[in-house]
């Protein structure tokens, strides 16, 4: 759970305007703090209510940083699209089923999804034909980050409504590990994603002779 | 369905093996992304390597040839003209006054030549540097005056046929082909020791086509590819740049019967000339 921190401290450490960097910090802020409240909930109609809700948020995040990495405005409002009938999905399957412990059918359309957008990403990324390297991208250390969390946890929130509670214990504790690699790897995108800010401030700055008499 | 059917050791068994299962998944997707990624890098930065020594011998030889043409321009200027107009100053010199009127004519007279052959040189540098023929009457004129020129000389028997060019090509193409045409023309007369070059054209589907016979020494497509990629042969990287200009290609080789040398050039034929 304290590997949420890392991106808020990092944005801290590094303090750029980049879009990407303040959500990567605002998400680990926000995930930090509704991780740290589940065990305050009241009841299991909050519980409901607050389980749909961090799907869907940790679902806006991750499918906004790929998106803004594709760059294609038709592919953007693609994923636009996909995410409101997401949303509607997620609204009837709150209304409609009970759920034990997770909202295991959101989440695995939520995984299904990213997984198509993070193969379109890398598609894209090819086609473009850039010469560097890939892991000098910082969107590509997004997109590993959540392949290993949504991979490394698809078969435990698929699973997780049909185990008893010694199961669910002991297998609960294996998700963090693919949960610590992704914030992992996500600061390494803001690391980046800084470097290239920075990057591209100073060479706008090497652009412009100094013109001043004084 | 089979998954949740399970009994309650194979869930466990499905889980962890799952859970690992994908994660090894995820670890060698982004081991081959980054290797593969990364030797794609690596050719097409070679690639680009390649073509930009390749541009810069061909900026090199374009630059030198011109070098070349300034200095024989200059010197055309400085060793012919010069002396021509400074000879015909010396007769229009002010003792010329002074001088009986028998003398006074015939210095007039003197002068009047050698400016009339300054005119003339003059004019044949204009000339060498853009021929009228092809300016006013276009590529089959100027080729066809080229090889009338050469065979006048009586050292070598050259002919040219142009099969179909009723629309002519826009005026700077037909200068590139001409100077290649020239460049092949000279190389021939240099190098080969021929005793005939002819030269046909024609048009095939949208493609104009030249070739050049000649039966002395030549050279395959292998050798221009060569001599292209090494530092000697200006002539023939300026006949690289010139047929990249107009995207058209050119082919060395050596007839069936190995008594003829061919190089045919291929260009797309664009709009006729307005």
């Amino acid at each position: 759970m304290y590997s949420y921190l890392l991106l808020p401290a990092l944005f801290l450490f590094n303090l750029t305007r980049k879009k990407e960097i303040i959500v990567l910090a605002i998400y680990g802020l926000v995930f930090f703090g509704l991780l740290n409240i589940y065990e305050f909930l009241p009841n299991k109609n909050l519980r409901i209510v607050y389980l749909c809700f961090y799907t869907f948020l940790e679902y806006a995040i991750f499918a906004y940083l790929i998106a803004s990495s594709i760059r294609q405005k038709r592919i953007q409002a693609f994923i636009l699209v996909l995410s409101l009938c997401f949303l509607g999905f997620q609204v009837l399957y709150f209304l409609m089923v009970d759920f034990k412990r997770l909202d295991s059918v959101p989440i695995g359309i939520e995984t299904i999804l990213m997984f198509i957008y993070i193969a379109y990403y890398f598609y894209h990324y090819f086609k473009t034909g850039t010469d560097r390297y890939i892991y000098y991208a910082p969107s590509f250390w997004v997109a590993i980050g959540i392949l290993v969390y949504l991979g490394g946890t698809f078969f435990f929130n698929i699973l997780v409504n049909h185990v008893d509670k010694n199961q669910f214990e002991s297998f609960w504790h294996l998700t963090y590990l693919p949960e610590i690699l992704k914030n992992v790897f996500f600061s390494i995108s803001i690391f980046l994603y800084a470097r290239q800010s920075k990057n591209s401030i100073s060479n706008k700055a090497e652009k412009v002779p100094y013109l001043d008499l004084i | 369905m089979f998954l949740l059917q399970a009994t309650k050791s194979g869930v466990s068994l499905i889980l962890f093996l799952g859970t690992i299962g994908m994660i090894i998944l995820v670890v060698a997707l982004v081991i081959f992304i980054i290797l593969h990624q990364r030797r794609v890098v690596k050719f097409q930065n070679k690639i680009n390597q390649m073509e930009q020594e390749q541009q810069k011998i061909l900026l090199n030889a374009s630059i030198k040839l011109q070098e070349e043409e300034r200095q024989r321009l200059a010197a055309d200027l400085h060793d012919d003209a010069g002396p021509l107009l400074a000879t015909a100053r010396l007769y229009l010199n002010e003792n010329l006054v002074n001088q009986d009127k028998a003398t006074q004519l015939q210095s007039i007279f003197q002068a009047r030549q050698i400016i009339d052959d300054t005119i003339l040189l003059i004019r044949n540098i204009s000339h060498s540097l853009m021929p009228p023929t092809l300016k006013n009457f276009g590529l089959e004129s100027a080729v066809n005056d080229l090889f009338q020129k050469i065979s006048g000389s009586g050292t070598i028997n050259a002919s040219s046929r142009f099969h179909e060019y009723k629309d002519r090509l826009k005026s700077e193409k037909e200068l590139v082909i001409f100077r290649i045409v020239q460049e092949l023309i000279n190389n021939i007369l240099k190098h080969s020791s021929a005793s005939f070059i002819h030269l046909t054209q024609n048009i095939h589907a949208d493609k104009f086509y030249l070739r050049i016979h000649h039966d002395g020494r030549g050279i395959v497509q292998s050798d221009f590819d060569k001599l292209n990629k090494s530092n000697v042969g200006l002539g023939l990287k300026n006949i690289s740049s010139r047929l990249r200009l107009v995207q058209g290609q050119i082919n060395f080789e050596k007839d069936i019967s190995q008594t003829y040398y061919k190089v045919t050039i291929e260009l797309p034929k664009d709009e006729p000339y307005q």
